[in-house]
């Protein structure tokens, strides 16, 4: 699993490395946004991205890259009070992360595996149907 | 799949229909799967939405825990100063009402004071009357016998010469 963190506080980087001992999956750091858009964003399964970044709010990115990838996006705050029934409506948010909480984050990554297994049986199961209409 | 249709030529017209049921019966069963996955699907959207909805309400919950100590002492001071108050508006209350008791009864004894005295002057003010009427009627009887004794003397004086012509 490909896990793209846009995050600008190098301290709370640090705390998140020793945490995330899961060599499966494999997570990159961006410091801002502009530093994400040197990369293709289609290829991560995953978007996790702090809600004040230096160019724009991170509900701001997420919307704006929505469309442009099949990431599972998230938001991530240290002052959760940031939060809004808007966040939770909004489709595009998958989920809401307390930054003081590392645990959190890695139980939501937790549950995009699973969630990523399931789609990709999802995938499978329609492949073999169109197969199984076509008569190959 | 493959390898039965690869085979229909050589099959018996039983084996054929066996097919075409077994191949009915997967498909429809690859359908089921379909369905269990979009209902699947579905519900972790939901399952999304409500861990996101929880995470706000934890957060509501724990600012209100965190905050729960200030709202404690911001109540006992409110209780207190209400406890203050209301000892206070008990004082004023007493005060109040020893005043009012005192006031009053410095009012009503006014009252009846003013009360005897009005009876006092009515009944001063009844014997002057009295008095004064008596007086005016003994004057003008006395008047009267003046003006009386007068009238007389002045027609004593007119018939005075007849008089005495008579007795002459």
């Amino acid at each position: 699993m490909k896990i793209a963190i846009v995050e600008n506080d190098s301290t709370f980087v640090s705390i998140l490395k020793s945490k995330i001992t899961n060599e499966v999956w494999e997570i990159e750091y961006f410091k801002s946004t502009k530093h994400l858009g040197t990369v293709d964003i289609k290829s991560y399964d995953v978007i996790i991205c702090d809600f004040i970044l230096p160019e724009m709010l991170g509900r701001d990115l997420i919307n704006s890259i929505a469309n442009k990838t099949s990431a599972q996006l998230f938001l991530m705050s240290i002052a959760p009070n940031n939060f809004t029934e808007e966040d939770v409506e909004n489709e595009n948010i998958v989920g809401l992360i307390d930054r003081s909480n590392p645990e959190n984050l890695i139980e939501q990554l937790n549950y995009i595996k699973s969630k990523l297994m399931i789609n990709k049986c999802s995938r499978t199961i329609e492949k073999t149907l169109n197969n199984v209409k076509n008569g190959d | 799949m493959v390898m039965f249709f690869n085979f229909e030529g050589n099959m018996e017209l039983n084996d054929r229909e066996t097919l075409i049921k077994v191949e009915q019966q997967l498909t429809n069963s690859i359908e089921n799967q379909k369905l269990i996955s979009e209902e699947l699907r579905g519900f972790l959207k939901k399952l999304e939405r409500n861990d996101k909805a929880l995470a706000l309400f934890q957060i509501d919950l724990k600012t209100h825990i965190s905050e729960a100590p200030l709202r404690r002492d911001a109540l006992s001071n409110k209780l207190k100063y209400i406890t203050q108050t209301i000892d206070e508006l008990k004082k004023i209350s007493e005060k109040i009402k020893t005043k009012y008791d005192i006031e009053l009864k410095d009012f009503e004894k006014k009252i009846e004071d003013l009360e005897g005295s009005l009876i006092t002057e009515k009944t001063e003010r009844g014997t002057f009357e009295t008095t004064v009427k008596t007086s005016a009627r003994s004057f003008k009887v006395f008047i009267s016998i003046i003006v009386g004794f007068f009238s007389f003397l002045v027609i004593l004086f007119k018939l005075l010469p007849v008089i005495i012509r008579l007795f002459q």
